[in-house]
């Protein structure tokens, strides 16, 4: 099997990353300061996490928006958007 | 003579990018393949790299180059 | 969707693609995990194929003391000793032999490359790289040891050898901390890399920016994604054999990797060298288990 099987994924991570960044540039143009979550890229996060069981690489371009945020922020929403990713998959793959 | 340059670096881009493209094309057989990729996948992103580098990246420095900023010594 | 026979040339450029956004991602990856022990927020995890990509639209300018059609072939030649190892080992499966030719050539360019601009840094960074040359034992060792077990060194047939007997590692686990070492060796921010130092400004790469980076940069991902490829085939092949499972393990070692370098010094030259040879010989050890 050959590796660009996943080249879908890591392209669409990718492109997620990167859009990720200029927009998270655009909303937060301030110094940086420990903050708490924020709803939009949370609602992004859990989209993409759902969309991961579903089609994968479309998943991973949610997930990748909030992975590539501006350092620092978007940590919180990542961990859930993949804590709800494994939770789905538990439920609709293993149960 | 830098208008000079930037074709030679063209037509270089070109010369190292099509044996890989025909040899997608004409379906070469594996080790013809290895041999182009490995001797000109690297030139290629060298001269692709380095038209993409002499291309201007906005409008503000296409009028930049235009203006002469410094006469010289 | 049409699919590329194997052994073609649209799929063996496919796969260079995926290996190549893949590495990057997996060095930035690394990057941030250091970034985030030593308490930084760090760059986003894209931001080592952000600096690729910068790089091709920079400006080159080449110093008026190298020698010029070294300067940039040798690094061409780097990229393509990198591009031919990816080729020969996780796209064909071949022979194993090849990819450490590869490897030690790589190590003859990383000097050709320090020599070919005239800085003082860029030649301290080559000598070195003649130095760290001889810590290259465990490549010398590993192989060997896997030859007498296996009686092959196609990675096919490795592979294959893995899958009936189980991996590697639990036969040679002291070669395989070495390749561990030596994989360490070629990371980023890695305690042995004395060839690319701060000390020494940026090493045999001091000189080198614009395009030319870019490609070098190009060849450096190949050749981190070969050698996890190579560490993992060759010693957890009977595990992991599926590209989805090759690629989530080197997620793993990646994360693994970025706590050793984010953790550990740089150590001087000399005991680098040492260091490694004593992995090397550590790994003899195995010898007294085939």
């Amino acid at each position: 099997m050959p590796y660009f099987d996943y080249l879908p994924h890591i392209v669409l991570f990718t492109v997620g990353t990167l859009i990720g960044l200029e927009v998270s540039y655009k909303w937060h143009s301030e110094p940086f300061v420990n903050k708490k979550i924020e709803p939009i890229p949370l609602i992004i996060a859990l989209i993409g996490g759902g969309l991961i069981v579903i089609y994968a690489p479309l998943g991973l371009l949610f997930l990748g928006f909030v992975v590539g945020m501006r350092p620092g922020y978007g940590v919180y929403e990542t961990v859930l958007g993949i804590l709800f990713a494994l939770i789905l998959w538990v439920i609709l793959v293993i149960i | 003579m830098k208008i000079q340059k930037q074709t030679k670096n063209r037509i270089l881009a070109v010369l190292t990018t099509l044996p890989i493209l025909i040899g997608i094309i004409l379906n070469t057989p594996l080790v013809i393949s290895v041999a182009i990729l490995t001797f000109f996948v690297p030139p290629s992103t060298y001269y692709l790299g380095l038209v993409l580098m002499a291309l201007p990246k906005s409008k503000k420095e296409e009028d930049e180059r235009e203006k002469i900023t410094f006469t010289g010594y | 969707m049409i699919y590329p026979a194997a052994g073609s040339m649209l799929y063996m450029l496919l796969e260079l693609i995926t290996a190549f956004l893949f590495g990057g991602l997996l060095l930035g990856l690394h990057r941030k995990i250091i970034a985030r022990i030593q308490g930084r927020p760090g760059p986003p995890i894209v931001q080592h194929l952000i600096h690729t990509f910068k790089f091709y639209i920079k400006e080159l300018t080449i110093p008026e003391t190298s020698s010029m059609p070294l300067y940039v072939a040798i690094v061409l030649a780097l990229s393509a000793v990198w591009v031919l190892a990816f080729l020969v080992g996780p796209v064909l499966l071949g022979p194993f032999s090849i990819i450490i030719m590869c490897y030690a050539v790589h190590k003859v360019s990383e000097h050709g490359i320090g020599l070919a601009s005239g800085s003082p840094y860029t030649k301290m960074g080559s000598t070195r790289a003649v130095l760290s040359a001889t810590a290259e034992m465990p490549l010398i060792v590993a192989p060997a040891l896997v030859f007498f077990k296996t009686h092959t060194l196609v990675l096919s047939d490795i592979i294959n050898y893995q899958i009936l007997h189980g991996s590697l590692f639990m036969d040679l686990p002291l070669a395989a901390i070495a390749t561990f070492i030596l994989l360490l060796s070629k990371t980023p921010f890695n305690p042995f890399g004395i060839v690319w130092g701060k000390d020494i400004v940026s090493g045999y790469k001091t000189e080198h920016f614009g395009v030319i980076r870019g490609v070098m940069m190009f060849g450096e991902i190949l050749g981190f994604f070969v050698l996890l490829w190579c560490f993992l085939t060759i010693f957890f092949g009977g595990i992991f054999n599926t590209p989805l499972t090759i690629m989530l393990t080197m997620i793993g070692v990646t994360i693994i990797l970025g706590f050793i370098c984010a953790l550990t010094p740089m150590i001087a030259p000399y005991h680098s060298v040492m260091i490694q040879w004593i992995f090397a010989l550590l790994a003899l050890i195995n010898v007294l288990f085939i």
